[in-house]
């Protein structure tokens, strides 16, 4: 297996990713040391443009700083996407790996369930889960995870099911170990490459769809979120273009990032691939 | 005899990252018009690539064609564009491929597939071309031509697909007919069928074959002329009976007897008390899944009332061809398949079945086919070794140590644990795979076709391990293969199956020259290259007196 850094200094994509992750993980954590106090505080003067004195990125109708604003909205955004993303994938995997693995009755109920929440248009059933409940983090996470595990569960099981059937699987069986051992430690980190990809782009459409949900205003008002700093500027901007352009623009960061980070991981994680130099 | 085509010092390059430059280095080659030449490397040999440079069918960006020429009919190829290809390809040459479902399309009926074939250079009307078509499919003695031709390739058996390939490259009444392993993914006697119809229409027709093979016994059968490639090269070129009976070339001696003579080699001692697996009535049905409330669908009879022993230390080769059950009744002794009745004694004891008797899994290993899918990519050896052995119960260090003890047994040195099995060749992925199956010290070895996916130099030092290690460790082993020459070279006893069946159970020696059933009498026949076998044994003879 190559090591991380030579993977960097192939894939300068991975390497453009996982700096500006890095930047904005910095600025997600460090948001209360850079911009202490309540984001929503009225600072200065309302409608600064950007670069003013002080004020980077400028101030809203209201001068409230939208740096600020950006850096601790990257903290909740990530959170929900991290959050997410990692419930998704965890009942995503499960349900996947057993239906592909065991096949049959198994394999028909799941996926019968899978395909329930399928057919479902996703964003429209977070939006109402969303209306209904209480926006709270929690709710947040759970709604846009209800609609992310399906597409796991499904590249999971094709993936399984073709594992399944292969003889290094048979052999670990003839060899005595037990099914979930079988399943965890010779399946499942065969499927590893292709979920950390999904997963990758998995959590940029969180990302969206959770700023989806915050500038149709549903979200959670005591979090400054990228989604809901979108929404409010939207109303002003032929005035302050700056209000949903900024936000717009860290959104596509992140995803652009995310994406290529994934990439680069994909890259890392399959043996095969960092061998492809030396053998035909 | 004249020349049809004519390669003068070819060279084809390999992509730069490849582990050597050039797929074909210099090759100089004549084909005569009608004959059969053989053409006979191991994988990698650039046989294909040498093959597809005269059709015109490399892939332009990664192989392409640095020096020399070939000239078809006069013609120099190499200069061909694209559309003169077209008008060369289907109407004087015709290819078959090994594969033949890959190589039809499986949504087109096989009737429109071949007249495809006759449209696509002008022939006739339509009532015309369907005439055409049935003769060619009459001529390639395919079943009932009226109704096959409305068939789809799914429908038909490999036999046949493989027939419907022959008719289409024949369409058109080639000068050059290439045929590129096309009886490799057959049965034995599905092949010396197609390897009989190939002969046949080559007569009939008048068209030269370039037969591309690794299998000398089917080279013995159909060549007049032979040449033989190693790493791109041409190491020998001459008639069959020179090739194969004094080759020159150190590298054609080795890989000519690597191939296993067919015929029994020292019987072991008979073995006596009681067999350590006893097989009783063993019956396994395969349902198609419905849906329950419709009717079941048809069944098939896998295992059809198996009866079958294996004794102490004893090897017993089962042949059969594909579908006979042969894999299905491995999977059964070792655990992986449960089965609906009948019965398995293993050291008196009764087995009852898959995930029950964990106690005695160890006892029963297997070696697998395929040595790049039996392998776990993301595990080091080291791993693939010893986690079997540690999950049964032995220390770490002990389970290292056996290790080592096996791989330096099957011919690999320690560093090999630190590896992926990426890092190996096939042969070496199947030293591994049998290294595995030793760790966990079993008395009774099932081996799935070990060797049917290696080149045959490779296979013969795969099989001379076995034999190594049986000898030393007194293994009982079952020895599942479609290959009668690799059974007759390993096996004391050898077992026939046929649709679920046992048809035949006699010592090699019996069943190789007095085979009582009829079907084990019609696999013997079918085994290619017998005539060059008895030749080669007679030479064998005089040479020892």
């Amino acid at each position: 297996m190559a090591g991380p850094r030579e993977i960097l200094s192939r894939n300068p994509g991975a390497a453009v990713g996982t700096a500006l992750l890095a930047a904005i993980l910095f600025l997600a954590v460090f948001a209360d040391l850079l911009y202490p106090g309540d984001p929503w505080r009225m600072a200065t003067r309302p409608n600064l443009p950007p670069f003013s004195p002080g004020y980077l990125l400028g101030t809203d109708m209201l001068g409230r700083d939208l740096a600020a604003g950006i850096a601790h909205g990257a903290r909740v955004t990530l959170l929900i996407a991290v959050a997410v993303t990692g419930l998704a994938v965890a009942f995503g995997v499960a349900v996947g790996a057993v239906a592909g693995y065991f096949g049959g009755r198994v394999d028909d109920v799941a996926m019968r369930f899978t395909e329930f929440f399928q057919t479902i248009p996703s964003f429209l059933l977070t939006v109402v889960i969303v209306a209904i409940v209480a926006p709270s983090l929690t709710s947040i996470i759970l709604a846009i995870a209800l609609v992310s595990w399906p597409q796991i569960a499904r590249l999971v099981r094709a993936e399984v099911l073709s594992l399944a059937s292969k003889d290094f699987v048979s052999a670990a069986r003839v060899g005595g170990l037990s099914t979930p051992r079988i399943i965890w430690s010779h399946v499942l980190p065969n499927v590893l490459s292709p979920v950390i990809v999904a997963a990758s782009l998995m959590t940029a459409t969180v990302i969206l769809i959770e700023s989806g949900i915050s500038f149709l205003g549903l979200g959670n008002r005591a979090f400054v979120s990228w989604g809901y700093l979108l929404g409010t500027g939207r109303t002003a901007f032929r005035v302050n273009w700056w209000l949903s352009t900024i936000p717009g623009v860290a959104i596509f960061l992140t995803v652009l990032s995310l994406n290529l980070v994934g990439d680069g991981l994909n890259d890392w994680l399959n043996p095969r691939s960092s061998g492809r130099s030396k053998r035909g | 005899m004249t020349a049809l085509v004519e390669i003068e010092n070819l060279s084809v390059a390999l992509p730069d990252d490849a582990d050597r430059h050039l797929a074909v280095e210099r090759v100089s080659l004549r084909i005569d018009r009608g004959e059969v030449l053989c053409l006979v490397g191991e994988s990698g040999s650039g046989k294909s690539v040498l093959a597809a440079a005269i059709a015109g069918l490399l892939p332009p960006k990664q192989l392409r064609i640095t020096g020399g020429n070939i000239r078809f009919d006069g013609v120099d190829v190499t200069r061909l564009s694209e559309a003169g290809f077209r008008r060369l390809r289907g109407k004087r040459i015709g290819f078959i491929f090994q594969e033949p479902m890959s190589a039809l399309n499986p949504v087109l009926a096989v009737g429109r597939q071949i007249e495809e074939a006759l449209a696509a250079h002008d022939n006739g009307d339509r009532t015309e071309r369907a005439a055409r078509v049935l003769e060619l499919v009459r001529a390639t003695r395919l079943p009932d031509p009226e109704n096959i031709v409305h068939r789809y390739p799914h429908q038909l058996s490999g036999g046949q697909r493989q027939r419907v390939m022959i008719a289409m490259a024949i369409a058109n009444e080639p000068d050059l007919l290439i045929a590129d392993e096309p009886t490799t993914a057959l049965d034995v006697t599905t092949q010396a069928e197609i390897l009989r119809l190939i002969l046949d229409i080559r007569q009939r027709l008048g068209l030269a074959v370039l037969f591309i093979t690794h299998d000398f016994g089917v080279v013995a059968d159909i060549a007049d002329r032979v040449s033989v490639m190693k790493e791109g090269r041409m190491v020998e070129t001459g008639t069959a009976t020179a090739v194969l009976e004094q080759p020159r070339d150190p590298y054609t001696r080795r890989l000519i007897e690597a191939v296993p003579e067919l015929h029994a080699g020292v019987a072991m001692k008979s073995v006596a008390g009681d067999p350590l697996l006893a097989v009783e009535g063993l019956v396994k049905t395969y349902h198609e899944r419905r849906a329950p409330w419709r009717q079941a669908g048809p069944q098939t009879r896998a295992l059809d009332g198996i009866g079958l022993a294996i004794g102490r230390g004893e090897t017993v080769a089962l042949v059969g061809e594909s579908g006979s059950g042969k894999t299905t009744l491995g999977q059964c002794i070792v655990g992986l398949a449960d089965w609906d009745a009948g019965k398995l004694r293993f050291d008196g004891r009764e087995l009852a079945g898959t995930a029950r008797e964990r106690a005695l899994r160890p006892r029963i290993q297997m070696v697998f086919q395929d040595p790049f899918a039996s392998l776990n990519p993301r595990h080091r050896v080291r791993r693939i070794l010893t986690e079997a052995a540690i999950v049964n119960g032995l220390p770490r260090e002990a389970a290292e140590e056996r290790m080592l003890g096996l791989l330096s047994r099957v011919g690999l040195d320690a560093a090999a644990a630190d590896r992926f099995p990426h890092a190996f060749s096939g042969g070496q992925r199947q030293r591994i795979g049998l290294a595995r199956a030793l760790m966990l010290q079993p008395e009774l070895l099932v081996a799935d076709e070990p060797v049917s996916a290696l080149d045959v130099s490779i296979q013969a030092q795969i099989l001379d391990l076995l034999a190594e290690i049986r000898r030393d460790l007194g293994l009982s082993m079952l020895f599942i293969t479609h290959d009668l020459r690799v059974a007759s070279a390993v096996a004391d006893r050898i077992v026939v199956m046929q649709e679920g069946r046992i048809v035949e159970d006699g010592t090699s020696g019996q069943v190789l020259s007095r085979p009582r059933s009829a079907y084990a009498r019609a696999l013997l026949a079918a085994v290619p290259g017998l005539g060059w076998d008895h030749r080669r044994r007679a030479a064998d003879r005089t040479a020892a007196e």
